[in-house]
């Protein structure tokens, strides 16, 4: 099937059970819901542009508001440059896992960028370049994020408004 | 050389231009599309070949912008930095893609921003 875009080909669901098409050295993700959106690619730069676009894509119909959608995108990515930028400094190549998702039930939309390189802490003098964790903080309410020896995961949650 | 454009036309669906116009000891760059880490160092040759020509003022217009990340913010701050007390270095950025996360780094305290062009142009 040829994509019109470049994310289609990345292993995106939106339906469960949907088109199964399996990619080389994609990993098969077959624990995604319906509605959620599910990715693992090569942490790479050019990989999160259309990663970026699918997620806001995605958001459209997840109940937030426009600022919060817009908020959603720059933290998921910055969350995301973060991992390809110091993760995997000196090996060759690592891998990337972005998830979202929308829980009816607490009412929330969360966002989980997970690496399986090594945390980074932030230095005491950031420098020009240090922006990325202070700015995930600042767009979003409720951000966790948990290093261990196999990687780290940043979680980012939004409250979804309630329906009239 | 009077006017110059630097077009990026491969990387992702929306594209990726800057604009260079010369209007005396005032250099414009009017930036299009999407400042993440594919097209960020795009950005930072091209303001910092405008403020190498050490014009009075740089401005750099965002408000064709759609998404900033915090690479292109960092190096606006190097940028601003850069311009020192030889060039007036603004910026013109609103909205929630571009003025918020600035305002959120602290980089709208760093740099003079403007809601428009014309203001950017004319303040003093």
């Amino acid at each position: 099937m040829p994509s019109h875009n470049s994310y289609a080909t990345l292993g995106h669901r939106r339906r469960k059970g949907g088109d199964s098409g399996v990619n080389a050295g994609q990993q098969q993700l077959d624990d995604v819901q319906e509605g959620d959106l599910h990715f693992r690619v090569p942490a790479a730069a050019a990989r999160l542009t259309g990663l970026r676009h699918a997620l806001a894509e995605w958001a459209e119909q997840s109940g937030l508001s426009a600022e919060d959608r817009e908020a959603l995108t720059l933290a998921s990515y910055e969350a995301m440059a973060n991992s390809v930028e110091h993760a995997y400094e000196g090996q060759l190549q690592g891998v990337l896992d972005l998830r979202a998702v929308r829980d009816q039930k607490q009412g929330r939309v969360t966002v989980t960028v997970t690496d399986f390189g090594q945390w980074k802490p932030p230095p005491i003098d950031p420098g020009s370049r240090g922006r990325g964790l202070p700015l995930i903080r600042g767009l979003t309410p409720d951000t966790e994020i948990t290093p261990s020896d196999q990687g780290t995961t940043v979680s980012m949650s939004w409250p979804i408004a309630a329906e009239d | 050389m009077s006017s110059e454009a630097f077009r990026e036309d491969s990387p992702g669906p929306r594209g990726f231009s800057i604009d260079v116009e010369n209007h005396g000891e005032t250099v414009v760059l009017s930036v299009v599309g999407e400042v993440d880490l594919v097209t960020a160092p795009v950005l930072e040759e091209s303001i910092s070949a405008a403020l190498a020509r050490r014009p009075d003022m740089v401005v750099v217009d965002l408000s064709e912008v759609g998404f900033l990340a915090s690479v292109g913010m960092s190096i606006l701050i190097g940028c601003n930095e850069q311009a020192g007390d030889t060039t007036r270095f603004r910026l013109v950025a609103a909205g929630a893609s571009t003025f918020r996360p600035m305002e959120l780094t602290g980089v709208a305290d760093a740099i003079s921003i403007y809601p428009t062009r014309d203001q950017a142009l004319t303040e003093d």
